[in-house]
């Protein structure tokens, strides 16, 4: 067996298959997690940059 | 709504995520109804269908939303329904993506690949294109006022996707697993721990989309009252 097959028949190997579905089993929930809090955060972001503009053109306005 | 309201339901969400990751790593067994070579098809990574399935499921929920309040806007015309609609689709989009991307790192352990042209991917992300094209023809719009119609017009008409995406599994030969919930056969085609948590996971996310939505619709309430004083 050349070095090329036994790296391929190594990455092949169950502990190798299931590590590999470990990182995008960690990778899937992380993106759920991140685009959730991405979101969150922007939401915030623009309430707050609203609420000046708003404090600006009406000061003696309040917002919800 | 105040910020202050909203804290009870933040810490439900985070209660209820945490309790579900305890569900799902702790508590539901590893799928192993598949052998290949006497390692499991799907083992660890199914449990990304938690998240995945619902992900898509509260983004059906918030098109259906947007189809709703589009109706009721044409009806009355009155702007409430319009900001619930606009801002039920933005956090859709939000959804949608996540059941994108979950999808595609499910896809590259099982298939070996990120990305199939199979209809159920296509017809989601298609529908992903059409309410990023609403939430950009809104945010193009010069006149949000005269913008409100068309978009209504596009919400209703794009939430045909909706039941296509659903069921292209079912009425096209597709390589993504048929639906296990609501499927053709009636009942629930799943384990019983599998289904428990699959059905907790589809209530915190429909709480999170919930948080989501009031938070949203209360900055489109702001941006309305803006534009009503910048016209004045």
């Amino acid at each position: 067996m050349s070095g090329h097959e036994l790296l391929a028949a190594m990455a092949r190997s169950p502990e190798a298959i299931e590590r590999t579905k470990l990182i995008f089993l960690g990778i899937g929930f992380a993106s759920v997690w991140s685009g959730m809090v991405v979101y969150l955060v922007s939401l915030a972001n623009r309430q707050k940059r609203l609420e000046r503009r708003l404090a600006a053109l009406d000061p003696t306005t309040k917002s919800d | 709504m105040k910020t202050r309201t909203l804290k009870p339901l933040v810490y439900i969400c985070a209660a209820g995520m945490l309790a579900g990751l305890a569900l799902i790593f702790l508590w539901v067994p590893t799928d192993c109804s598949q052998l290949i070579n006497g390692v499991c098809n799907e083992g660890t990574v199914q449990r990304i269908f938690y998240v995945h399935v619902p992900s898509a499921w509260v983004a059906y929920l918030a098109y259906t939303v947007v189809l709703i309040s589009s109706i009721a806007y044409l009806k009355g015309r009155n702007d409430r329904w319009d900001i619930l609609a606009s801002s039920s689709a933005e956090v859709g989009v939000m959804f949608t993506a996540i059941t994108l991307v979950s999808g595609m790192m499910w896809g590259k352990a099982i298939w070996g690949t990120y990305w199939r042209w199979d209809p159920r991917l296509t017809l989601t992300f298609i529908l992903f294109l059409v309410y990023v094209g609403y939430l950009a023809f809104r945010a193009m719009a010069s006149d949000p006022g005269r913008a409100a119609p068309v978009s209504a017009v596009i919400g209703i008409v794009g939430f045909a996707a909706v039941p296509l995406v659903h069921f292209s599994v079912v009425w096209f030969r597709s390589q993504h697993p048929a639906p296990v919930v609501v499927n053709p056969q009636g009942a629930p085609q799943l384990p019983a721990s599998m289904l428990i948590t699959l059905m907790f996971m589809l209530s915190v996310f429909t709480l999170i989309y919930s948080l989501m939505l009031i938070i949203r619709v209360r900055l489109g309430r702001l941006e309305h009252r803006i534009e009503t004083l910048e016209a004045a």
